[in-house]
């Protein structure tokens, strides 16, 4: 089991490898040089060609792959800005928790809302209380996160001004981001659980507990959801990943001085040694996840866990 | 002293839709006594596993009961709360299914699926005999207890039908109600399964609803056995009065008929025409008209009375006057 | 006839009726002919957004009449130029459809054929492709677009592309594991031992197959296509400006929502419509296709 799980982490590095020479090259495709993006546009060509020099730009390609990657895994020195000339590490570490924060508060809220509601849409399919949240849950699954995070701003902080409506320093920024987040994918999580149960419900063995004469109550929340449970947890894991895409949004909305934020920042300016940085990290976070969701499933589906351990898939 | 345990008195079952009405169970009348194996016999579609899902309440919402009573023990089923009802299941009427590979959950280790059997009626039983009973249960249908910690896919098909009746037994119901146990799984372990289920009622005094399509079973098994047909029971007796008695309804004829036979030199089957009758739109009469060789004009206008020779019941206008 | 006439008849027959049947079944999903009919309006409208909404009320900037609220003159209102929203919301709807459908029919270009390979020869093609998929789903989907929006220019076409690369993953998966659960199928034997090449089998037995699960699972997902398209758009890296697209027009909104909320509304509303509307369609057409899943 554990040689599995080793061999998964070792396989994320062949692929932030390649994800990365990959994103260097687009990077490094595009059009125009960063010394002319970052210089005013009445400099001279050599203070233009100076600067570019000095970054390094002038080298090919692969040799400038090359000696960032090797700076990241010797010194696991990401390089500095080329706009500010902060360390990207620096600014990496900073940010981090915050986007994180964010994602995690955001699936943790998704789950709490969407999953219960799931159950009992299932157990009460087709009745009002069914109808009205599937009803919700198409609604908001269909709804951009910014907009829904622009009407939650309007509302509680503009009209009502209840909560801060930008930046960042106490649990009540925290609110209305997470909220908006929170409520498209608990809209998922919804739908997910219901049809997931729905499916479980209607499983023999859940007609062998209830002639074994357990009560109603026991059969659904013991039996059926547990293995309702089961697909419900990759997909939280997936829409985690697809949450840590929407706070880069979010971030920019409510001005929040996470991750995104800096990786927008970085892109428009095509401040190379911020673009790597943040999508390394951000990726591996991303992979790490899926890998712990992986792992988490494989320890609640016997049937998994056992051909984890003969070792032979994937 | 009343050995009558399970009474089926005119129990009629209809399963409604905002479409249509299906017809399942059509008042029929059965009488189980203790400690005696009673066959339902009859092809898919019959109604024999509304009539056994239908003693332990276990259908679904869109089934309702029009007319009847079931009676257990002079308790009507029917009447009976749901709470109470809980208490019947598992406990002193158990019922086992076709399917063994779906029937246990796959997230649940055997041993702690028959222990839950166990403590939803004994709930203040200490953790240590109800271990113990899962062992002694374990071994009663040939499993080692050593597997009671393996979980349902780590088992073969007829060893998940053992677990399967182990539950079912664990509490020593009076009842046991099988729908088609050993239809899934392979001939070779169809005998085992059966043999075994044989002993143990030999040994428990259970009583037992066997259902099947499948002759063979009810001749090595039931001690009475009853034939439905579009929901009735059109014939009923003991096992010798219905395999080598005289007189038959001539469904049951066409069922015995239909079976291959190595002895004989015919070369083909003599299966029975046509198709048993839309549930939602029976015939007027008797039910096996459109089918029935020897059928005469009052089977298409009047409903057959029942006619019986002692235990042996026939319903059969051939057999009225 | 002689018997291969017959035989193709009855292949035609047979794939007309489960058509036919899916084509029935969804009729009678209310819902889903709901959102097909939202996203028939949202076409036309597209189509015949310069007759509804003439575009120079879009562009022409009339100070005197900034931040106007809905009115008879301005069914949605003006924005912070004096320019009609109502002609830009009806214009915008050109950009999302059009966004939605090419991203969804170039994912499909290139993921069906490379899911298709990966799924029938399996081995090291397979894992070549595969290992690509997992590069490229390594990385949250909208970082990746928006990498390759940045780098190459916001325009409509990059958009696009941005949109589409993200999605090849997806359909390589679905049709690969599609194919792989049909090629294991006896049919597919008796093909190869009677000689067919494996273009042909591809082709004609297994896609087929395959393709109710790839409209299904491309339907349902065009809808966060487009949202994630105007989500780039919102950072101001997608259509740029002054194209009306939805999240262009949101990201104008920002600034002035609480004296304008109008601006921010009408927009956010024409997406989700065209979200919910694919979506009851994309449910509608899963369910339709299989039924047993439903209830």
């Amino acid at each position: 089991m554990y040689k599995y799980v080793l061999k998964r982490v070792l396989m994320i590095i062949p692929i932030l490898l390649a994800l990365s020479f990959i994103i260097f090259g687009i990077v490094r495709l595009s059009p125009g040089t960063p010394a002319a993006a970052i210089l005013p546009s009445e400099s001279s060509q050599e203070a233009i060609d100076a600067l570019n020099k000095e970054l390094g730009y002038d080298l090919p390609y692969l040799l400038q792959y090359f000696n960032y990657m090797k700076k990241l895994v010797l010194d696991l020195d990401m390089g500095r800005s080329w706009y500010t000339d902060v360390p990207v590490g620096q600014e990496i570490i900073t940010r981090l928790p915050v986007t994180i924060a964010l994602a995690f508060f955001g699936i943790l809220g998704a789950a709490i809302l969407g999953i219960p509601i799931g159950v009992l849409s299932a157990v009460k399919q087709y009745k009002f209380v069914d109808v009205a949240f599937v009803f919700i849950s198409m609604f908001l699954a269909s709804a951009p996160v910014f907009w829904l995070g622009m009407i939650i701003m309007l509302i509680l902080s503009l009209r009502l001004g209840l909560l801060p409506s930008s930046g960042f320093g106490s649990w009540k920024h925290l609110v209305m981001p997470t909220l908006s987040l929170a409520l498209p994918y608990a809209a998922h999580e919804l739908r997910y659980t219901r049809s997931s149960m729905l499916e479980s419900i209607r499983q023999d063995f859940v007609r062998t507990a209830r002639a074994k004469g357990a009560p109603e109550k026991v059969v659904i929340w013991k039996h059926a959801l547990g293995n309702a449970l089961l697909p419900v947890i990759t997909i939280t894991g997936i829409n985690f990943g697809s949450l840590i895409g929407g706070a880069v949004v979010i971030e920019q909305l409510f001005n929040i001085p996470g991750l995104g934020l800096y990786l927008v920042k970085g892109v428009t300016l095509k401040d190379v040694p911020v673009v790597m940085g943040t999508t390394i990290t951000l990726s591996a976070i991303y992979c790490l996840t899926m890998l712990i969701i992986d792992i988490m499933y494989a320890f609640a589906d016997p049937r998994i866990k056992a051909q984890y351990i003969r070792g032979s898939n994937h | 002293m009343n050995d009558e345990l399970l009474i089926l008195k005119d129990l009629e079952v209809v399963y409604k839709t905002d479409f249509e009405t299906v017809h399942a169970v059509n008042k029929i009348n059965l009488t189980i006594h203790k400690g005696k194996t009673l066959g339902i016999v009859g092809e898919t579609g019959a109604g024999k596993t509304t009539t056994a899902l239908s003693i332990l309440r276990l259908l679904p919402h869109t089934a309702k009961y029009k007319t009847g009573s079931i009676f257990f023990n002079d308790e009507d089923l029917i009447a009976l709360p749901e709470r109470e009802m809980l208490g019947i299941r598992g406990d002193k009427i158990a019922m086992i299914f076709q399917d063994p590979m779906t029937s246990l959950n796959p997230i649940m280790t055997v041993g702690s699926q028959i222990a839950e059997a166990i403590l939803l009626h004994n709930s203040d039983m200490n953790s240590q005999d109800v271990q113990n009973k899962v062992d002694e249960v374990l071994r009663l249908v040939g499993i080692s207890p050593d597997r009671k910690n393996d979980y349902p896919h780590q088992l073969s098909g007829g060893m998940k039908q053992r677990i399967v009746i182990a539950m079912a037994l664990v509490c020593e119901p009076e009842l046991l109600i099988a729908d088609e146990p050993t239809t899934a799984l392979d001939v070779t372990i169809q005998a085992q399964v059966l043999a075994m289920m044989r002993d143990l009622r030999d040994r428990l005094g259970t009583a037992m609803i066997m259902i099947t399509h499948n002759l063979g079973i009810v001749a090595q098994i039931c001690d009475d056995v009853a034939v439905m047909y579009a929901g009735e029971i059109i014939e009923s007796g003991t096992m010798e009065e219905i395999f080598s008695g005289q007189n038959h309804h001539p469904y049951t004829t066409g069922l015995f008929g239909s079976l291959p036979d190595l002895s004989s030199l015919r070369s083909r089957l003599s299966p029975i025409s046509g198709l048993m009758p839309d549930p939602t739109n029976l015939p007027e009469g008797c039910s096996f008209s459109p089918r029935c060789p020897k059928v005469m004009e009052i089977c298409y206008t009047e409903k057959p009375k029942e006619y019986c020779f002692g235990t042996h019941c026939i319903k059969c206008h051939l057999f009225g006057s | 006839m002689d018997h291969k006439d017959q035989q193709k008849n009855q292949q035609m027959h047979v794939k007309q009726n489960k058509w036919h049947e899916t084509w029935r079944r969804l009729k009678k999903n209310k819902t889903a002919i709901l959102g097909l009919v939202i996203l028939i309006v949202f076409v036309l409208v597209a189509i015949f957004a310069d007759v509804i909404a003439p575009y120079d009320k879009g562009i022409k900037m009339d100070s005197k009449n900034r931040f106007a609220n809905p009115s008879f003159q301005n069914l949605f209102g003006t924005d912070a130029y004096g320019r009609d929203v109502f002609t830009r919301v009806i214009h915008g709807t050109r950009y999302s459809l059009s966004i939605g459908f090419f991203a969804t029919i170039l994912s499909m270009i290139f993921g069906i054929p490379l899911g298709a390979i990966s799924g029938y020869y399996g081995g090291k093609v397979d894992n070549i492709i595969m290992r690509l998929v997992d590069i490229l789903t390594s990385i949250p989907a909208i970082m990746l677009s928006l990498v390759v929006v940045t780098v190459f220019g916001a325009s409509l076409v990059n958009l696009i592309i941005a949109i589409f690369i993200a999605r090849i993953p997806a359909d390589v998966r679905v049709v690969r594991s599609a194919v792989i659960t049909l090629v294991d199928q006896q049919y597919i034997e008796a093909s190869r031992s009677g000689g067919a090449r494996d273009l042909h089998i591809i082709i004609r037995h297994i896609l087929p197959n395959a393709v109710g699960t790839i409209i299904v699972q491309s339907t349902m997902n065009v809808g966060q296509l487009i949202i994630r398209a105007s989500g780039l758009s919102f950072l101001g890296l997608g259509v740029p400006t002054p194209a009306p697209e939805w999240g262009t027009l949101l990201s104008e909104a920002r600034e002035y929502l609480r004296s304008a909320p109008h601006m921010m509304i009408f927009p956010g509303v024409a997406l989700i419509l065209v979200a919910l509307s694919i979506n009851l369609l994309g449910d509608g057409l899963r369910d339709a296709l299989d039924p047993k899943l439903k209830s």
